[in-house]
């Protein structure tokens, strides 16, 4: 890996709400945005239900775990990512030190904004 | 709305903090959420940090909130998220978790009006007494009530 590299793309062509439910119970978090397309309609938010925010950085670390281990993570959160949506997770090497390799990531919504943007440290696999 | 002196006021605040565990089969689960493979035998997903850290608090998110003196009726948003391993984080391991409020502001924004940022750091210590993980969430608290300068 050199500065300037690309990470190979981790798409998920289709956020899937009932993965939503399974991590709505793992982060017991009751807000009903991610649950129910009624809950979000009555918000003004639309008709589908909203990912969590953990999934959506745990894409990006999912895409890192094929390089090494993760050392750091640093992310900022932009927008929603909603049922439905495509989503495409990536990255570029920013700096190399021995082992530890330097990244931007980010993820966006295809056909609409980044939802993610951050830097990572990982520790490339031997 | 708490007054700006009273925010800066938690920085310091400690929560009750507690104990993480991640179980090899939340692991499994939250892998099946992300669409993610099986991982390195014995460690968790770096996600997962995140759940250990939320879960070991001591308090719920609405609890957490009001330490603000907000709520989740007030919109609050995750706004940045970080974590530092020292070690990978280990499934079927025993973590001491403590949280402390590190950071707390009040800024005002063009579009989105007065609103308040609080990072806490949450760590996670293992069996040896060395802090494993360090997680670093931002909470956005949207301040709706207050009155633009």
């Amino acid at each position: 890996m050199k500065v300037g590299d690309l990470l190979a793309q981790r798409v998920v062509e289709s956020v899937d709400p009932e993965k939503m439910k399974i991590a709505a119970a793992l982060l017991r978090d009751p807000n009903m945005i991610h649950l129910d397309p009624a809950v979000t309609e009555r918000l003004g938010m639309g008709s589908r239900v909203v990912n969590q925010g953990p999934l959506n950085l745990g894409y990006v670390h999912t895409l890192l775990e094929g390089y090494g281990q993760v050392v750091a993570s640093r992310f900022r959160f932009h927008g929603n990512v909603v049922a439905g949506d495509r989503v495409v997770a990536g990255g570029r090497v920013t700096a190399v030190d021995g082992d530890l390799v330097d990244c931007e990531v980010w993820l966006d919504v295809t056909g609409g904004a980044r939802a993610v943007s951050g830097t990572v440290r990982i520790r490339r696999a031997r | 709305m708490i007054t700006e002196e009273e925010l800066a006021g938690t920085v310091g605040h400690s929560m009750p903090g507690g104990t993480a565990r991640v179980e090899h089969y939340a692991d499994w689960l939250l892998r099946d959420a992300l669409g993610a493979p099986p991982g390195e035998p014995g460690l968790a997903h770096p996600t997962f940090a995140f759940l250990a850290a939320q879960g070991g608090v001591g308090l719920s998110l609405e609890e957490v909130f009001a330490v603000f003196g907000a709520s989740s009726a007030d919109g609050p948003m995750l706004g940045e998220w970080a974590v530092d391993f020292a070690e990978p984080l280990r499934l079927d391991v025993d973590y001491a978790v403590t949280c402390v409020v590190e950071a707390a502001c009040r800024k005002t924004g063009a579009r989105t009006g007065v609103f308040d940022l609080v990072t806490v750091r949450i760590e996670l210590t293992g069996p040896d007494g060395r802090v494993h993980v360090t997680v670093r969430p931002t909470y956005v608290f949207p301040r709706r009530s207050a009155v633009r300068a």
